[in-house]
């Protein structure tokens, strides 16, 4: 039974991704003036629709829907992030808008999509540092990747692409610098403690079962599901970048932006609906691993 | 002065028949012929009621002769025959007589009537919707009152009303460029591109499709212009043109004549009159139109071929709500300057994403001035275009939402030539500012009356996009002035921590408008594929900035000279005019 076979739940449809953008703007407007638990529950239930909405929206049934999202949030980062232990669900947020923007810009290239991607990553910076190393590293990569009769005009569209995200950073840096006011800090989550460089490489590759199928499976690999593994790459890229920076990041942060990752990934499978179970699977194996390496560092201590 | 119907003057009817006639010949055999030229019909016995139907059916009574009615017709269709012998009820000859000699005839008889009508149609039948009063005397009194508040206010307590303002402005600036973004983001769907189905249609089905090209002092774009209408991929015999052309315009007619175009081709002569506006030349030549369908293109305008054959299967496929399609419109010379690569991301933007964002909010859309495809009874049943209007294509957009029809986008571009001089462009686009202003003012004398007819989605989204096209264009020089020079003096507008919060929330409008306003710029281009035009969106709030004064040039011409049409000129690009 797929989402768009039930009369009630197609009527929903309609009205779902409309919910998600008042819950959205909701938070946006009022989390100065709200308590964080319920900021931050507004962010788990923001997260929680947006994978719910994604994966049905890719073709899965609204079971197996219903599954991933509840295996995805069982995973040990997200799990940590939505119940305040480590970790930060606005890291998972952002990279679950990016990483889908980009994998559905890479795969309709339309006027809309272009927007979303380039309002993804500036949401991101709002969200996370992390979100200027996206643009950096994402976007010549989704350009690079142009249709028939495209080539000529990749600078304009590296320039458009470009543009909100450069702007968003101007603008924070010109908020931060003259008006004293930080925006990021003010929406991300408190850092618990730095990891070792091993353990968040090993979050890295260990965490993500669906990337893995992603890129190695045939059947499952397209060109806008290769983004999302690419932005799981750039998670790690930008992990080790913060270890060397000396800024740190958790072992809880870099599973909850490797399992957005993978959601992303897995919507962009082939006939998605065909691999309910095999999606199941590999999130499932994902939430196992994600609880042996969070308590590895107690483990080894 | 001529006749001022000269229809098909390359073929004048005469005893030897014009081509366009040849087919009633046959129809005819054993009818009398008269020639209206030398006998002209005897006007005691047309009537005024009749007017519309002697253009139509292409008749007029002609003399009495023992006892009988004598009608000539050019056209001798049955149903055109019962409805002359219904109208008359009495016993009728029917003589034959050439098409143009006829039009002629009824033109020379009806001049006055039909050049007062062309003016004040809208005015007599419907003169709340009419811009020949800039302000009503309600209007006045409020501005005036708002104005002395203001005053009153800005004396007793500067501060505070400075404060007002400016956050009443930061809003509106913000809220205009907001809803855009909004748009653009509905315009974007790419369901809008699913294309018409012009093949469907076979030419044997195809109604008969007016096209108006008003022109004025337009001699050297005239053979490019009927290259353009030539190149129509539609049958020849289901076509007539009117190339609209006013009295004192000796040049064009010449041209016209010398370029000696198909019998298609109908010259129609406008006396003159005030004002001196296209829509009035438009209405004039209404009366004229015998098709189904009517569109209207500017001179120097390169539509593509199947624009007419799209227009027909996307009205047939529609509901018959569907009054008015507005085709996309951009420039073959968009290359030419940096005046005319921003026009082309202007346009882009309007055209491609904007007007198609309106047409999924199903809200009154205002049309751009040419390519705008009409049903004629439509058309004629609202009573035209606003004559004293001079953005009238606007005009009738939001008119036919609040008299319930629909205008929507039609998937078809027409090329046309950017002004490349930025005197030329500042003076388009006062007419279009001054005219925005002028319909704002017009809806809004029973603001009540357009919320029940244009729904309140259709309410604000009016006071959005026409009246927040010419009030951000006005609020944003004010924005930057009070920026740089809060930044160089050091002077602080506001004060206190309540003033401070106003300051950065008049600041992250600016700020914020103008971001969007270059990133939409830079998006125009994408659906065309023109993404080299997209870096030119980077200075777009420099082209924001020659908008604003274009907008304060248009209120001082607004207060000064209302419906003065300033004309642009057409045939100065040194690209070609074609279809890419």
């Amino acid at each position: 039974m797929t989402f768009a076979e039930v009369s009630s739940l197609r009527r929903a449809r309609s009205t779902f991704p409309l919910l998600i953008a008042a819950l959205a703007l909701s938070l946006a407007v009022l989390f100065p003036l709200l308590p964080p638990s319920v900021v931050l529950a507004g962010a788990d239930a923001l997260f929680a629709a947006l994978i719910f909405h994604g994966v049905c929206a890719a073709g899965f049934t609204v079971l197996h829907a219903v599954m991933i999202t509840i295996l995805t949030f069982a995973q040990a980062g997200v799990f940590d992030s939505a119940t305040d232990k480590g970790g930060s669900i606005w890291i998972g947020l952002a990279v679950y808008c990016v990483a889908s923007a980009a994998a559905n810009f890479v795969r309709y290239r339309d006027a809309r999509r272009v927007m979303a991607l380039g309002a993804a990553l500036s949401l991101a910076q709002l969200l996370d540092p992390m979100g200027a190393v996206l643009a950096v590293f994402l976007l010549p990569v989704c350009v690079g990747l142009p249709r028939a009769g495209e080539a000529a005009h990749k600078a304009g569209l590296l320039a458009l692409l470009l543009f909100m995200p450069v702007a968003t950073a101007m603008v924070l840096a010109y908020a931060r610098g003259v008006l004293g006011v930080n925006f990021t800090r003010a929406a991300s989550g408190a850092l618990v403690e730095t990891a070792p460089i091993y353990l968040l490489l090993l979050a890295a590759f260990a965490g993500a079962p669906v990337l893995w199928l992603t890129t190695f499976v045939r059947s499952l690999r397209r060109a806008d599901g290769l983004i999302a593994v690419y932005t799981g790459l750039v998670v790690l890229v930008a992990a080790v970048l913060a270890y060397l920076l000396g800024t740190g990041r958790d072992v809880a942060s870099v599973l909850i932006a490797v399992s957005a990752a993978s959601v992303a990934g897995l919507c962009a499978w082939p006939r998605a609906g065909r691999h309910g179970d095999l999606a199941l699977a590999a999130v499932a194996l994902a939430a196992v691993v994600s609880w042996l390496l969070v308590n590895i560092p107690s483990v080894v201590s | 002065m001529g006749p001022s119907v000269d229809c098909d003057v390359i073929s004048p009817a005469s005893a030897a028949q014009p081509a366009a006639d040849a087919t009633n010949l046959h129809d005819f055999r054993g009818f009398r012929w008269v020639d209206l030229k030398r006998d002209p019909p005897d006007p005691a016995l047309s009537q005024v009621a009749h007017i519309d139907a002697y253009f139509s059916r292409l008749f007029v009574p002609w003399r009495r002769e023992k006892g009988r009615l004598v009608v000539a017709c050019a056209e001798p269709l049955p149903s055109h025959l019962n409805y002359i012998r219904r109208a008359y009820q009495e016993p009728i000859l029917f003589a034959k007589a050439g098409r143009s000699a006829l039009l002629d005839a009824v033109e020379s008889q009806y001049r006055e009537k039909l050049s007062h009508d062309a003016v004040y149609a809208l005015t007599d039948a419907q003169p709340a919707l009419s811009a020949n009063r800039t302000l009503t005397g309600g209007q006045a009194q409020l501005f005036f009152l708002l104005g002395l508040a203001a005053v009153a206010a800005a004396l007793m307590w500067p501060r505070s009303t400075l404060a007002v303002v400016a956050v009443g402005l930061a809003a509106a600036y913000l809220a205009n460029i907001l809803f855009r973004t909004v748009l653009v983001w509905l315009g974007a769907a790419e369901i809008l591109d699913a294309p018409s189905a012009p093949a469907s249609i076979g030419d044997g089905d195809l109604p008969l499709y007016t096209i108006l090209v008003p022109l004025y002092r337009e001699a050297n774009v005239l053979p490019s212009l009927v290259a353009a209408l030539r190149a129509f991929d539609y049958p020849r015999d289901k076509l007539e043109v009117k190339l609209i052309v006013e009295a004192d315009d000796d040049e064009t007619r010449q041209a016209i004549r010398a370029l000696d175009p198909d019998p298609w081709f109908h010259i129609v002569v406008v006396p003159p009159s005030d004002p001196r506006t296209k829509p009035k030349a438009c209405n004039y030549a209404l009366r004229f139109a015998r098709g189904e369908f009517i569109v209207i293109f500017d001179a120097e305008d390169r539509p593509e071929p199947d624009q007419l054959r799209k227009a027909v299967a996307q009205f047939r496929s529609g509901p018959q709500s569907i009054g008015c399609l507005q085709a996309r419109l951009n420039f073959y010379n968009r290359n030419e300057n940096w005046l005319t690569r921003l026009f082309a991301l202007d346009y882009a933007l309007w055209f491609d994403f904007l007007l198609p964002g309106l047409d999924v909010l199903r809200v009154p859309m205002p049309l751009g001035g040419t390519s705008n495809h009409f049903r004629t009874d439509v058309l004629r049943g609202i009573h035209g275009w606003d004559s004293f209007n001079v953005t009238e294509d606007a005009d009738i957009g939001i008119r036919l939402a609040r008299l319930g029809y629909r205008a929507t986008t039609l998937d078809s571009t027409t090329y046309e030539e950017a002004t490349n001089r930025p005197s030329d462009w500042l003076k388009q686009r006062t007419r279009w500012l001054k005219g925005y202003m002028q319909t704002w003012l017009v809806h809004m004398r029973n603001p009540l009356a357009l919320w029940r007819h244009a729904g309140t989605r259709g309410f604000f989204a009016f006071q959005l996009f026409i009246g927040g096209t010419f009030v951000s264009s006005l609020a944003n020089p004010l924005m930057w002035l009070m920026f740089i020079a809060s930044h160089m003096t050091g002077i602080t507008f506001f004060s206190g921590a309540f003033g401070e919060a106003l300051a950065r929330a008049s600041l992250f409008s600016l700020v914020a408008g103008n971001l969007l306003f270059v990133y939409l710029a830079m998006l125009g281009p994408y659906r065309r594929g023109w993404l080299q035009l997209a870096p030119y969106g980077l200075i777009a709030p420099l082209y924001w900035l020659m908008i604003s004064a274009a907008a304060y040039r248009a209120v001082w011409q607004l207060i000064r000279r209302p419906f003065y049409w300033e004309k642009t000129q057409h045939g100065v690009s040194r690209f070609e005019a074609t279809v890419p």
